[in-house]
């Protein structure tokens, strides 16, 4: 099947059957991004930009896009997070560093254990023997927002990046309408976050409309690796179901993520606007923004951090 | 015919009987895999689905999924 551009080989077909070669791939896909970025105002001349990095594709590749973009370069950095999940992320992030040190990017490290004091195994193994019925990919997702968050407030950046794409979004969208959960719904989107509070660094998700296999094609093409290391923790997450659920729909229905994605976004300012009026309180322990009195993190770290030895 | 196939999700290599000019979209229908899920490499080079498959062909399938 050759390009409908040029006639070379094609190594992607569209959602509406157009067959396209790496080079107008690559265009296909940068163009969609650009346009994200504009339509959605992500990123303004001279923002300073954290990519937060999980060592995978998705995030690299955004890392590098992010990169070639932007015209002055200091004002993009990249943060890793090592969570301490033994023979997982210390495989993922190695290649990372690599992949900063040979373009010359500035990556911050850090670790759960030094920030928090206990690693993500730690605090799983601890939640399992004292019945705490914290899930894995809470406690990650909790306190890996906020560490990134802190520090790129500390740091100075106006932006958190993330790879999230069009599969990830369609699956979180879908896991929330099953577990009736509209004020979470409220707070997806291609640009999330608290505005107007200097405590809260907005994310933004500039592959918002680029599915997993896109990302996928456009990292082989660029050189950059895809590995296929499955996070430990994997299998107790419900969306590894949802995944499956919503891939097995689109072989059958071809287009229905995107269907899913972009109905969402038709409703998506209601939604904000229904569930606006929660205010937004301070943390009684860190003091960072929170719906709560005590925020998620620190309600974790209060509950493990009693049950470390030495 | 015969393909050699490596499913990257398994880790595993198949040798699959195939329908002379067989595409990759009937590979993966036999393998039970949707096209969303992988990126199909033939003899080296990214295709697509509609690529017509011949005898000795390798493919892999590498998957889109990220780790978590």
């Amino acid at each position: 099947m050759v390009c409908e551009d040029c006639e070379k080989k094609g190594v992607y077909i569209s959602l509406s059957g157009r067959s396209l070669c790496s080079k107008h791939f690559k265009k296909y896909f940068e163009t969609k991004v650009l346009r994200t970025i504009r339509k959605y105002d992500l990123l303004r001349y001279g923002e300073k930009v954290l990519v937060a990095c999980s060592g995978g594709k998705d995030s690299t590749v955004l890392l590098n896009f992010l990169w070639n973009l932007v015209k002055k370069r200091e004002n993009v950095a990249a943060i890793a997070v090592d969570e301490g999940i033994m023979g997982y992320r210390d495989i993922k992030l190695s290649g990372l560093v690599k992949f900063c040190e040979e373009r010359g990017i500035l990556l911050q490290a850090y670790s759960f254990k030094e920030y928090y004091g206990f690693t993500l195994d730690e605090a799983v193994k601890i939640s399992k023997e004292n019945n705490l019925d914290l899930k894995p990919c809470y406690i990650c997702g909790v306190l890996r927002r906020n560490l990134i968050n802190n520090v790129a407030r500390e740091l100075g950046f106006s932006k958190v990046a993330t790879g999230h794409n069009l599969d990830d979004e369609a699956q979180t969208i879908m896991m929330n309408y099953l577990r009736g959960n509209p004020s979470m719904l409220a707070r997806l989107g291609p640009k999330t976050g608290v505005v107007n509070n200097r405590d809260f660094v907005q994310r933004i998700k500039p592959f918002y409309f680029c599915t997993e296999k896109e990302d996928t094609i456009y990292a082989l093409l660029n050189g950059i690796e895809v590995d296929f290391v499955q996070c430990p923790y994997h299998i107790e997450n419900y969306r590894l179901e949802i995944r499956d659920f919503l891939n097995r729909l689109e072989s059958i229905i071809p287009g229905v993520k995107h269907g899913l994605v972009n109905n969402f976004l038709r409703i998506l300012p209601l939604l904000k606007k229904e569930f606006s009026t929660s205010r937004i309180e301070c943390c009684e322990v860190c003091g960072n923004p929170s719906a709560k009195n005590i925020c998620r993190a620190c309600m974790i770290r209060m509950r493990i951090t009693p049950f470390l030895r030495g | 015919m015969k393909i050699k196939v490596f499913v990257q999700r398994v880790g595993e290599t198949k040798l699959i009987d195939l329908e002379e000019n067989s595409r990759i979209g009937d590979l993966l229908k036999s393998l039970g895999i949707s096209p969303s899920e992988i990126v199909p490499v033939k003899n080296g080079v990214i295709v697509t689905e509609r690529e017509i498959l011949r005898d000795g062909d390798e493919v892999k399938l590498l998957s889109v999924v990220s780790g978590g």
